[in-house]
C-alpha cells in the first residue's frame, strides 16, 4: 500500500462517519438549497495497492519514495493514480476537515465575548489599572466562517497534520475568491480553549456556569452548536470585568487549547489574526481576517490551462477547480497577459479531474510558511 | 437581609426604677455647641470601626463643630453644605466642671454629595430566562449610582453604652427628623443613611477585598488616608462602573452586601422602625446597608404635631404627681423646641390635647420655651409600667422577654461612623 498527495473535495455522505470521528460529534452535510455557498471540505488522501493491476497509471516508484516526505511536495512525475482512487472515498483516508459558511449569526444569534480593556487610573494616588472586561455580543453576526474544523492526529506526524490543515484552510479561501460576491467581508474562525482533563473548562467553571447550572456538554449534545445562543440568554449582558473571575478563569481568557496550538499556528499563517473576541463556552480565541486581505483570497484568480508543462522549479501554486470540486497544492507557472494561462504537469491536470488545455482552473499563491518543509520539485 | 422591627411594645430593661432616678427625662438633645468638643473627641475615640463622620482627630472635629455652629446659627438660605451635629446630655450626671455629661451624639448632613455626586450600589435583580434550557435565572446585580444625591443624610449617630437601653437612644436618632421637618426648607424631602458594612477589627473588609481591592490593590483606611479627606466620589470614579454580577464575587462577599456591622444594629434598628428601606441601596466600600426613605412617611414625622406649650402650675405638679395611673397609657413623646439656633429636645409623659401640651416648668426652661409658645411633638411606642424602667423601646432592643438583659442589644456599642460619612 502507498499514499499520494492529499488533495481536497467536498464531503460526501460516505465521509460522515470519518467527520464525526475527527469531530467527535454528529455533523450534517449543507444543505445545497437552503445554503448554496456553504462548504464542508474534507482533505483526503487516496491510498493505492502496489502491483494492484488495477491499470490506474500508478508510477510506483514515485508514490514509494513519497512515503514519508512532506505531503505538500509535488512533482511532475506525480502519479496519476488519485484521479482514478478519489472516486472512491472507502478508499480515501480523511485527513481533515472543515466547514466554510458563507454568513453566520442571521439564522440564529452567534455570540461571543468581546474582550475590552478599561483603565482605571488615578495620577495622585499613584494609581494605574489596567482591566480586562468582557462584553457579550454578537460582533461577528454577517461574517463568514471557517467551522468544523479538525484533523487527523493519531499516528500522523506533525508536519502531515500542519500540511493537511493548510491545504484545506487555503482550498477554503479559493472557494471563497471562485464565488467572492457570495462570502462576508470578514472571516472568523474559532479555537477552542483550555480544559482540563475531564474535559472542564475553567472559564466555564468560573463564568458561565454562575449563570447556568447545567452541563454545557450535555446540552451541546441536546441542542447541538444552538446551545450558545441558547445559553447566552442566561449569561451576563453587561460587562463583567476579568478581575472578578477566578483566576484559573481569567487566565483562560483568549488562551487557545494546547492540542489546537497547530490550527492556531496555520490560520494565523493564513492571515487570519485575534479578533479581541472569546467563545461564550470555553474562553477559546476567534480569530478574524478581511478576506480581502488574506493572500489566500487576494492573489486567486482563475486561469486558462496550457497544454505545455511548467518548467523544473516552478513553484506551487494552490489550484482548483471551478465550483469547487477539488483543490490541490502543486507546481505551476503562471503566465500573465490579458489571455493569461497556467502551465501545469499533465498529471496535475489529471487529479484535478481530467482536465484540458484550455479548461479553466483557479490558482492562488501557495506559500509555504519559513520553516515548513517541502518545496515543489 | 435586615428583619423587620418588632412591633413596638413596653419591655423592662436596664436598671431598676428608683423613685430618684428620673429616667428617660434625664436626657436633653441640643444643638452641640464648641465646648463639646472634648465629649466629641472622646465619643470619636471609642469607636475604630465603621466609616466615621466623627473622625479621631481633634482638629477635624474642631472644624466640623464650627460647622455645624454656623450652620445652626445661620440667617442665609441653605446651600446644602450645612452639616448639624447634636449631643445628648444626661442631666443625671455631671461631669467634674458642674456641666451634665455628654452620652451620645448624632447628625445631619443637609445634601448628600452636596457639590459632588454621592456614590451607592443600587441591588438590582435581573432575571435570565432561556426556555429552551429550561433555566430560569434571578441574578442580583449592584449598579453604580448616584440616586441619593442631595437627600439629607443622618449621621454620626454614636451613644455611650451605658445609656443604649434606655430611651435614650430614640431621642437621639429620631429628634433629628423633627429638627428636619420643623425646618424643612433647608434639608430634601427625601432622608438617607449610612451604615457600617461587615468588616473585622483588622479592617479587613470581605465586600472591599472582592470589589475596592481589585481596582485599588489597597486596603480601604489606606484609601482613605490617600484621599485626604476629599470626597468618596473621588475613588468612586475609579470603581468598576459597569453592574457588578453579584454571583461572581466570592461566597463572603455575597453575604456581606447589605449586612450590617455589629455596632450599627441598634441606631439601624430604629431607622427601620421609622420606615426606611433598607432593601435598595449598599455602600460601594463596605457593602453596609444605606437607608433612604421619604421624610413625610416616616413613623415620627407622621405622627409629629405642633402644639402651644402650657406650663403645669406647681399645684398641678402636685396633684398629677398623685394619680398613679397616668403612667400605664401615657405615651412617651419627644417633645423638641422650635427654634433653629437653639434646638432642643427632650422625652416626657404627657398626651397634647386641645392644641396644647402641659409640661412643667423645668420642661420649658429645658427646651427655652416659654409658656405659649410652639412646640413639635410625636409620641414613641413606649409605655412606661409601674415599676419599670423605660429601657425597651420597641424597635431598639425591643426583645419584650422581660428579662431585662436587653438580648439583641446587649452587646451593641454605638458608634460613631454610623448612619452616614462626611458630606
Amino acid at each position: 500500500m502507498t499514499t499520494t498527495q492529499p488533495f481536497v473535495r467536498p464531503a460526501t455522505a460516505a465521509d460522515l462517519g470519518a467527520i464525526q470521528a475527527l469531530l467527535q460529534r454528529a455533523v450534517t452535510l449543507p444543505d445545497a438549497a437552503a445554503t448554496p455557498h456553504e462548504r464542508l471540505l474534507v482533505v483526503v488522501r487516496s491510498a493505492a495497492d502496489d502491483g494492484d493491476g488495477d491499470g490506474d497509471g500508478d508510477d510506483d516508484s514515485d508514490n514509494g519514495s513519497r512515503v514519508g516526505r512532506d505531503i505538500d511536495n509535488d512533482s511532475d512525475s506525480d502519479s496519476a493514480n488519485d484521479s482514478a482512487n478519489d472516486t472512491s472515498a472507502a478508499r480515501q483516508t480523511v485527513l481533515a476537515t472543515l466547514r466554510l459558511r458563507p454568513v453566520i449569526g442571521l439564522d440564529r444569534p452567534h455570540v461571543s465575548y468581546h474582550v475590552g480593556c478599561t483603565v482605571h487610573a488615578a495620577a495622585e494616588l499613584g494609581l494605574f489599572h489596567r482591566q480586562r472586561t468582557l462584553l457579550l455580543g454578537h460582533d461577528h453576526t454577517g461574517a463568514s466562517e471557517l467551522a468544523d474544523i479538525a484533523w487527523l492526529q493519531q499516528g500522523a506526524p506533525l508536519a502531515e497534520q500542519a500540511a493537511a490543515l493548510r491545504l484545506g484552510v487555503r482550498a477554503a479561501l479559493l472557494a471563497v475568491a471562485m464565488q467572492r460576491r457570495a462570502y462576508a467581508a470578514t472571516l472568523v474562525a474559532e479555537l477552542p480553549g483550555p480544559r482540563d482533563s475531564a474535559g472542564q473548562s475553567p472559564f466555564w467553571h468560573g463564568l458561565g456556569r454562575r449563570f447556568y447550572a447545567g452541563d454545557p456538554q450535555a446540552a451541546a449534545q441536546q441542542h447541538g452548536p444552538a446551545w450558545r445562543s441558547l445559553v447566552a440568554a442566561l449569561l451576563p449582558r453587561q460587562p463583567v470585568y476579568a478581575s472578578f473571575l477566578p483566576s484559573a478563569a481569567a487566565t483562560a481568557i483568549g488562551q487557545v487549547a494546547p492540542a489546537a496550538a497547530l490550527l492556531a499556528d496555520v490560520l494565523e499563517d493564513a492571515g487570519l489574526r485575534y479578533s479581541h473576541h472569546v467563545n461564550v463556552e470555553d474562553g477559546g480565541p476567534l480569530l478574524e481576517a478581511m478576506l480581502d486581505d488574506l493572500p489566500g483570497v487576494a492573489t486567486a484568480r482563475r486561469w486558462t490551462l496550457a497544454a505545455d508543462a511548467p518548467p523544473p522549479g516552478a513553484p506551487a501554486m494552490l489550484l482548483g477547480t471551478t465550483g469547487a470540486t477539488r483543490a490541490l497544492r502543486a507546481a505551476a507557472q503562471a503566465m500573465p497577459g490579458p489571455h493569461g494561462k497556467l502551465r501545469v504537469a499533465l498529471a496535475t491536470r489529471q487529479r484535478l479531474g481530467g482536465l484540458l488545455p484550455g479548461d479553466t482552473v483557479w490558482a492562488a499563491d501557495c506559500a509555504l510558511p519559513s520553516g515548513a518543509q517541502g518545496s515543489p520539485a | 437581609m435586615k428583619q423587620p422591627v418588632p412591633p413596638a411594645k413596653s419591655t423592662p430593661a436596664g436598671s431598676a426604677a428608683s423613685t430618684s432616678d428620673p429616667g428617660p427625662q434625664r436626657y436633653l438633645l441640643r444643638a452641640a455647641l464648641p465646648t463639646d468638643l472634648d465629649a466629641l473627641e472622646r465619643m470619636a475615640a471609642a469607636s475604630a470601626t465603621g466609616i466615621t463622620t466623627l473622625p479621631a482627630d481633634r482638629v477635624a472635629l474642631a472644624a466640623r463643630l464650627a460647622r455645624s455652629t454656623q450652620a445652626f446659627a445661620s440667617g442665609d438660605d441653605s446651600s446644602g453644605e450645612e452639616i448639624y451635629l447634636f449631643v445628648l446630655e444626661d442631666l443625671a450626671t455631671t461631669e467634674a466642671q458642674g456641666r451634665p455629661r455628654i452620652v451620645g451624639t448624632s447628625g445631619i448632613a443637609a445634601s448628600a454629595g452636596f457639590a459632588d455626586r454621592f456614590y451607592s450600589y443600587r441591588n438590582e435583580m435581573v432575571v435570565h430566562a432561556s426556555p429552551a434550557l429550561a433555566a430560569s435565572n434571578r441574578v442580583h446585580t449592584l449598579h453604580l449610582c448616584h440616586d441619593l444625591t442631595g437627600h439629607t443624610l443622618l449621621t454620626s449617630f454614636y451613644i455611650d453604652p451605658a445609656h443604649e437601653h434606655t430611651l435614650a437612644p430614640q431621642l437621639l436618632s429620631r429628634a433629628r427628623l423633627l429638627f428636619i421637618q420643623t425646618f424643612a426648607d433647608r434639608f430634601s424631602d427625601r432622608i438617607a443613611a449610612e451604615s457600617p458594612g461587615l468588616s473585622d477589627d483588622s479592617g479587613r473588609c470581605p465586600f472591599w477585598d472582592a470589589i475596592g481591592r481589585r481596582f485599588f490593590d489597597m486596603d480601604y483606611p489606606t484609601i482613605e488616608r490617600l484621599t485626604g479627606g476629599r470626597s468618596k466620589g473621588f475613588i468612586a470614579e475609579l470603581m468598576p462602573h459597569s453592574p457588578i454580577y453579584v454571583p461572581l464575587l466570592p461566597e463572603e462577599a455575597q453575604w456581606a452586601i447589605g449586612q450590617l456591622h455589629p455596632v450599627s444594629e441598634l441606631p439601624f434598628s430604629i431607622l427601620l422602625d421609622e420606615g426606611f428601606d433598607a432593601e435598595t441601596y449598599v455602600d460601594i466600600f463596605d457593602g453596609g446597608p444605606t437607608v433612604e426613605a421619604r421624610l413625610a412617611m416616616l413613623k415620627t414625622v407622621t405622627r409629629a404635631r405642633r402644639v402651644r406649650l402650657r406650663v403645669r402650675l406647681r399645684e398641678e405638679a402636685a396633684a398629677a404627681a398623685g394619680t398613679a395611673g397616668t403612667a400605664l397609657s401615657t405615651p412617651w413623646l419627644l417633645v423638641a423646641g422650635t427654634q433653629r439656633g437653639a434646638f432642643r429636645a427632650v422625652l416626657r409623659q404627657g398626651a397634647p390635647a386641645g392644641g396644647e401640651i402641659v409640661l412643667d416648668a423645668d420642661t420649658a426652661r429645658l427646651l427655652q420655651a416659654e409658656a405659649g409658645a410652639e412646640v413639635c411633638v410625636a409620641a414613641l411606642d413606649v409605655f412606661q409600667a409601674p415599676g419599670d424602667d423605660v429601657g425597651a423601646d420597641g424597635d431598639g432592643d425591643g426583645d419584650g422577654d422581660g428579662d431585662g438583659d436587653g438580648d439583641e442589644s446587649g452587646s451593641i456599642r454605638g458608634t460613631p461612623g454610623s448612619e452616614g460619612t462626611a458630606p
